[in-house]
Formats: C-alpha cells, structure tokens, sequence
C-alpha cells in the first residue's frame, strides 16, 4: 500500500504522463527504423497506434489476456483506452520524473526531477499531418519554453507539420523538431547530446527537413533556422544536421551523422561569430535477442570569429541486456573531451516495463569531469518513473 | 503489487521533499550597475558560464570575485570584492583594460582581442517576438501548396 502511495505522489508532483521515449534497442526485435513506431520518422516522442501495440507485444513485462490469440489489448490506447479516438486524431499523455541524488565529494544533493509532462498530439489529413506537444517544465528546457519565467514554464518542444511522399517513405517536415543526428537515445544528458547539442529535452530547432524510411536505409536532413523561442536572434545557429543509417542485416545498423551550424554569438561560450561542427558514426548491434549494443562516436569543432577554437570528441558505448521479459539492465561508458582535459563517465541501470506504457528505471553515474581534473567524480543516482497514457 | 526497495523509496520520498536548487544570485547585477554607475545591469553571463546562467560564478571575473570574497546572495561581499579588484587593476582576460573599466566601458572583460560588447541575456519564449509563429504561417503556406492526395496512412510492419 505505502508503495501505492508513492507511486501515486509521484504522479502528482508531475501533474501529467509516459513519455514514449525512443528506443533504439528495439532493434533486437528486427526494427532498425524507428517510423514503425514513432509519429516522428528519425523516432521519440509520439507512438503510433502500431508502435503502442508493440509496446505490448514486445517491451511490456505483462502480457495481454488474449496475447496467444494475437490480440493487443484495448488498454494499449490512450488513457488506458478509457477515450476512444478518431482515426485522423492520436494523443497522448507523457510523464517523465523522479528524484535524483548527486554526490561531489562530501557535497550531497537530493532533489525531484520533472523531465517531461507533455500532452503529444497528431492530427492526419491524407499524407498531410500536424504534430505538436504543449506541456510544463518545473525547471529547465527553458529554450522549448513558450513562456518567459525562470522556473515553472509552458514548454513546446515540437510542433511541425509534415507531408509524406512515395507510400510515406518520404517526409518533408517544416517546423520545431527533434534535431536528426545520431543515436535517438533516451538518455538524454549523455554527453553525445549534449555536446553535440541534439538531445530532445529541449535542443529542438526551427527548421526544414527530408526524411527517408525505406527497408534497409533511412536518413534525415534538416536547415536549421534557428530556434525561434530563443531572443534575440544574434544567439540562434544556422545550419544543417543530418544523418543516413544503413542496416545490412535485420540486427545490425551503422550510421553517420553530421551537423554544421553558425551564431553570431554561441549561446555558451557567448564568442562571436561562432562555427559549430559535430561528425560522426553509430552502430546498433544485436549479436543475440537478449543483448544490444549501441555506440556513438562524434567530432566535435568550433571556432570563433575571436580567434577560439577548439576539437574534442564524445563517445557512448551501452549494452542492454534483457534478462527477462520487460527487465533491463543497462550498462554504459562515456568520453568527452572538448577544450582542455578528457571527462569519462560510466553508469549502470535497471529499466523495468511493469506493463504496456508503465516503465520505472533506477540509474547510478560516475562521471569524472573534465573541467575539475582535481576534484572528486560526481556520482548520480537517478530514479524515474515513465507513464504513456 | 510489486514493491520497492526500502532505501529506493526513502531515496524517492526524499527526493520530493527537498527544494531545487539555487540559482544565480538575483540581486547582483543590480549591486553591480548602482556600484559602478553603469547605464544597464550586466548580463548574468559576465560571471556564470552555461545555459541557464546559474550555479557557482565560473568565469574568469566570476572566479577573480569569488577569489576576492564573493559570498552568494552577500551584497556587501560583492561590493568589497569588486573594490578589490578596482585597487588591484585585475585584468581576466589579459587584453591590457581591468576588468572593472570594462565593465563601466560596457565591454566583456572575460573576452580579451576584441573587447566584445556585453551581450545582451537570452531571453525564452514566444511572448517577445511573433518571429517564430510567422516562420511557421510561412512554411504552412508552402506545404499548403503541395497538392493534396488523400490516401490511407498504412502503419509498416516488419
């Protein structure tokens, strides 16, 4: 009962739903790409009514009464199915929260974290769709936020319209999106997103994309135009992200990505006249369906009208082991060097799919950083409760 | 029911009882324009690097004020500090102007070859500007002129 509780206060401090997050371990099912599932054709965010089903059929812990008979439960849909929708009419509620602990030496801080509490939505037309998420962030994202406050903001991440081509093989998209390049991974404080500034809390730009899902290669480019909800516009990149993913074989993908970008002033550094550049490959490899590995490595370039400049490098390697049906445990290494000195992380988590759209994930990280050589490694203990409703 | 680990769920009920952190200190830009006459508040960004601008004051004029005393939320701290590095003639970025002359000069006095303007903070949102929402209309308007065919959206399956 006490355990009820909690779950249900959690619930309440993030006053909304799961996150359908992007998986790119579900390729130890045969899925390389990621447009079966996800609204998004590069994946994240919105499941599809196909990618909900299979949220049953493969990732949950529990499966449905009629499973043997093929059937996917009703509850699979939104609010537990409890609202029947129109076909032209997907939504969905997406909570992403818990608490996290970060211990620097004999300095512990313990604190809630709301990631995400979005309502996600998509309404088809013919091949012409509108997607858009409106939610609220306690702290951070300020940069998706469609409000101007230090703190307790209404955030929008993406809303983009989209038309697709060639049995939708093909995707022309103009508006707030995801950023395409490299692995879509949940983790989204991996150093790989953040260096590379790509992750989808709130790294999202303007802009104009081409996608591309055919059976064994999928791609997308994107012009960024800046993000809009950033002021004044002196601080927002121009340029292009993009990445092609070629899988030879039903287990196995590699891809590269590469993204080019220029500000007049970087957000960051705050250098003028800033060129911003991030190269690289990833690979997804399921050698045995209880195993995925997945790897990212990325150059990272930036120069200044100034005259700063600086090349580093940022790595991911994750091994995702299914040890029963819907448990996890998650094991990871990370690198980052950019500027002076080289961080290394590593972290090691359980994630847990009680049921279809109900997901908890306990995570620990180390990291070393490299702007403290001297000081004591951060460690985080992170504890998260998803809901997809 | 499934049930949690004791130390999980005291790590979790912990968790959402304890405030968020601090964030820069709020009073200090303007301390700092009143102090040195300045015509504006300096940015957040003079002594505190990343995005947001918050936490522990990293730039080199931030790292100068701690150095010199600088206690959070301490008005008076601030002010002893930035009187030191007056006296001092502190100079973070080397470019030959101390860091207090750039300041009143509205030049970064973290950025040394080109004197840099102070750069005015990021602000968020889509109150400030209709930019993003015209860009929007715009693109909607050409997606509206590509020709529309109605056919059924088939999920693919593997």
């Amino acid at each position: 009962m006490r355990q009820a509780l909690l779950l249900l206060s959690l619930l309440m401090v993030g006053l909304a739903p799961l996150g359908a997050e992007a998986y790119p371990s579900m390729i130890r099912h045969g899925y390389a790409s990621c447009a079966t599932c996800h609204v998004d054709p590069s994946g994240g965010g919105l499941l599809t009514t196909y990618g909900r089903a299979q949220s049953e059929v493969l990732l949950s812990a529990s499966r449905g009464k009629n499973a043997d008979e093929g059937e996917v439960s009703p509850s699979t849909g939104f609010l537990f199915g409890a609202v029947k929708l129109p076909e032209w009419l997907n939504l969905a509620m997406s909570f992403r929260g818990g608490a996290l602990v970060n211990k620097a030496g004999s300095t512990t801080a313990v604190r809630p974290v709301q990631m995400t509490s979005d309502l996600r939505a998509q309404v088809t037309h013919g091949s012409l769709q509108a997607v858009g998420t409106l939610g609220f962030a306690i702290r951070r994202a300020r940069a998706a936020a469609l409000t101007s406050g230090e703190t307790n903001n209404v955030v929008a991440r993406e809303y983009w319209l989209g038309y697709g081509f060639l049995e939708q093989s093909l995707q022309l998209r103009a508006g707030r999106m995801n950023l395409p390049f490299g692995l879509r991974n949940a983790e989204h404080t991996a150093w790989v997103r953040q260096a590379t500034r790509t992750d989808t809390n709130d790294n999202q730009q303007h802009g104009l994309s081409l996608a591309y899902n055919g059976s064994n290669l999928r791609g997308e480019l994107m012009a960024i135009a800046g993000n809009f909800q950033v002021h004044p516009d002196l601080y927002r990149e121009r340029g292009y992200s993009g990445f092609l993913e070629w899988a030879p074989g039903t287990n196995i993908t590699v891809g590269l990505s590469s993204l080019l970008t220029w500000a007049r002033y970087d957000m960051t550094s705050r250098e003028p006249g800033t060129l911003r550049q991030a190269h690289g490959v990833f690979g997804r490899w399921s050698p045995t369906t209880p195993l995925v590995l997945l790897a990212e490595l990325d150059v990272l370039a930036q120069r200044s009208r100034g005259g700063a400049s600086s090349l580093g490098y940022a790595g991911l390697l994750q091994a995702d082991v299914e040890l029963t049906r819907g448990l996890h445990v998650i094991g990871s290494g990370e690198v980052l060097q950019q500027g002076q000195g080289r961080g290394l992380g590593a972290g090691l988590g359980v994630a847990w799919f009680l049921r279809p759209q109900v997901g908890l994930r306990l995570d620990g990280n180390m990291r070393k950083f490299a702007s403290t050589p001297d000081g004591p490694p951060v460690f985080s203990a992170l504890a998260q409760l998803h809901l997809s409703l | 029911m499934f049930k949690l680990h004791p130390v999980v769920s005291l790590a979790l009920a912990a968790g959402l009882l304890l405030p968020l952190s601090a964030n820069a200190t709020p009073n200090f830009p303007a301390a700092l324009q009143s102090e040195l006459l300045l015509s504006q508040e300096p940015s957040c960004a003079v002594c505190h690097q990343g995005e947001p601008t918050s936490g522990t004051a990293t730039t080199p004029l931030g790292s100068d004020l701690r150095a010199h005393g600088l206690m959070a939320y301490d008005e008076d701290s601030l002010l002893s500090a930035v009187q030191a590095l007056r006296t001092e003639k502190t100079d973070g970025d080397g470019d030959g102007v101390s860091d207090v002359d750039e300041l009143v000069a509205g030049t970064d006095p973290n950025l040394g070859a080109e004197a840099s303007p102070l750069l005015p903070e990021p602000t968020y949102g889509c109150n400030a500007s209709s930019e993003g929402l015209g860009l929007l209309a715009l693109v909607g308007a050409l997606l509206a002129l590509v020709p529309s065919r109605r056919r059924a959206r088939v999920p693919k399956q593997r």
